[in-house]
């Protein structure tokens, strides 16, 4: 009997440290280094307010790093930018892809991105009047997102 | 009630399609309004495009708040956005002025935000098809189409059934024909079909196996009625002679009496017998002009003792000639039965024989029995009135079996005025 309770106890814990995502608050020189570097070339003049890892599963690590002006930046394991989300707010234009800039100027013009998210097919950016637009990898329009 | 085959399926063929055009006109129905939709939505998508574009250039834009000749609103709002409800689309009745009725609108309602971060609230609208009017049409085009399909099946199954069953027309045909002995052999039918020929080529088969069973019975009934003769009238000769015989005592004379007269009996029903197996094996074929008046006579002549005997009177009236191409013995025979019937059938006295003789028929009428005799019966083999004990029952087939060889003449009986009427027609 007791044997039987040790072992529940056991696969239980194995469990509940396997099925959540684990976040944890890291200091924001724990990041990958690439990760340091494109803060420092893209907000330079913000401040980290927080910066947090989190474990998807056993294989898979994101960075979360939040800035002082509530833009919130994700990274991959590697330290690679994923999303950039100025929360309403226009986002530093220097890590964006020229050929998505030029088409926002020239199709909505007076507006600016407010949110970028990157994956491995495509790009996908949200500007200030609240449409969203889709680009392939390669950083040419493809859709409105509507 | 019976329906014939080509009309059979036709039935299940017009509900099975009713089911088939009204579930297709459903889905072809959701599928119509829904490709519909689909374009109207784009559009309106895409002039949200435009209308946030072009506020962001001209800022007037931004106080259109009327649906005017832009049939587009723009209000400031406070409400929070939820990224997943952003585009609601739904559709409206509205008036409109060059219909005079409402009519139905399409309307998205979204939001953006303005070149001064405030919230907008847009709404577009444009007009789209009347449901209402959709459904009639379609609804109409499918009931023409679905009486169109089944008058077409009707006719073409009508069509081509006639031409499909010509085949097993003439089958059924040559089997309404077919009768036992009429038929030498059987002609096969000619069709491309092959479940027809091979019926045909069966049923052929099984009216040869039939003529050949019939031609055998017949010829058996002919030779069992010949070999008859012989014992018959051995039997009948050596009765005679032991009447002959003096020695015997009286009741043992009228013992042998009465067993000769059964005897008698006997050989004259095989005589009949063997005369229909012959007439019917068309031995009697030979025909010449027969003038019946003088048959007649000559019958008339040759019973007319007994007709005295019976206190008959016999009267002959001729209006004509009643003459027709027929072998002489059968007429002979034919006539001579008739009267023999009006004869023997009489009243047992003052009895009458009227015979009417015209040029395309002729009657033989005699009163006896008070009610009519059974027309259906009386021509059967075998088939005697109650009251005769001496009768064999076939005069009247051999009559018959006579008129049918021949078929230029028919026979009818009637009953009229306490006279029965046998008549003989030209056909």
């Amino acid at each position: 009997m007791n044997k039987i309770k040790t072992m529940a106890i056991v696969a239980l814990v194995a469990l509940s440290t396997v099925s959540y995502a684990q976040k944890k608050v890291i200091n924001s020189n724990q990041l990958p280094a690439n990760a340091q570097t494109f803060i420092k070339n893209n907000f330079a003049s913000n401040q980290i307010t927080s910066t947090i890892e989190e474990k998807e599963n056993l294989l898979s690590k994101e960075y979360q790093v939040i800035l002082n002006n509530g833009t919130k930046i994700e990274f991959d394991k590697s330290g690679n930018w994923e999303e950039v989300d100025g929360h309403n707010n226009a986002i530093p234009l220097k890590f964006v892809p020229k050929s998505i800039q030029n088409y926002v100027t020239k199709s909505f013009p007076n507006t600016h991105i407010v949110k970028i998210k990157k994956s491995s097919r495509k790009f996908e950016v949200e500007i200030s009047n609240g449409l969203e637009l889709e680009f392939n990898k390669k950083g040419q329009f493809t859709k409105i997102d509507d | 009630m019976k329906k014939s085959l080509k009309n059979y399926t036709i039935r299940y063929i017009t509900i099975m399609i009713l089911i088939v055009i009204a579930v297709w006109a459903t889905l072809f129905y959701a599928y119509i309004t829904e490709e519909v939709y689909d374009n109207v939505d784009d559009g309106l998508k895409n002039q949200k495009i435009e209308i946030i574009r072009a506020a962001y250039q001209d800022e007037s834009i931004l106080k259109t708040d009327t649906f005017g000749i832009n049939q587009f609103k723009i209000t400031k709002s406070d409400v929070q956005v939820n990224k997943d409800e952003k585009n609601i689309f739904k559709n409206d009745l509205i008036y409109m002025p060059y219909d005079e009725d409402m009519e139905p609108y399409r309307i998205l309602n979204t939001y953006f935000y303005g070149k001064d971060k405030q919230l907008y609230q847009l709404e577009i609208r444009t007009s789209t098809v009347e449901e209402d009017e959709l459904k009639y049409d379609l609804a109409t085009a499918l009931i023409i189409l679905y009486i169109l399909i089944i008058v077409s099946i009707f006719l073409l199954n009508t069509l081509v059934f006639h031409r499909a069953f010509k085949p097993f027309y003439q089958i059924l045909d040559k089997l309404e024909r077919y009768q036992f002995g009429k038929i030498k052999t059987a002609v096969p039918i000619t069709s491309n079909v092959s479940e027809f020929i091979l019926l045909d080529t069966e049923i052929d088969k099984m009216l040869d196996r039939n003529e050949k069973i019939f031609q055998q019975q017949k010829l058996f009934i002919e030779n069992a009625s010949h070999e008859l003769q012989t014992p018959l009238a051995i039997s009948s000769n050596k009765l005679e002679l032991l009447l002959e015989d003096e020695q015997l005592a009286e009741h043992h004379l009228i013992t042998i009496s009465e067993t000769k007269e059964a005897l008698e009996r006997m050989i004259k029903l095989n005589k009949a017998l063997l005369m229909l197996s012959r007439i019917e094996n068309n031995q009697f074929d030979a025909t010449q002009t027969v003038d019946f008046n003088s048959v007649i006579h000559e019958a008339c002549e040759e019973l007319a003792d007994l007709i005295e005997f019976r206190g008959i009177t016999l009267e002959v009236l001729e209006h004509g000639k009643f003459s027709t191409d027929f072998n002489v013995d059968l007429v002979k025979i034919l006539i001579s039965n008739l009267l023999r019937n009006a004869i023997n059938y009489n009243k047992s006295k003052n009895g009458f024989i009227k015979i009417d003789i015209h040029k395309d028929f002729f009657t033989i009428a005699n009163s006896g029995k008070n009610t009519a005799l059974q027309a259906e019966n009386i021509f059967d083999r075998f088939h005697k009135e109650n009251t005769a004990i001496n009768s064999n029952g076939l005069g009247l087939s051999i009559v018959k079996t006579i008129i049918e060889t021949n078929k230029t003449i028919s026979i009818n009986y009637s009953y009229l005025n306490n006279f029965h009427i046998f008549k003989i027609q030209k056909l």
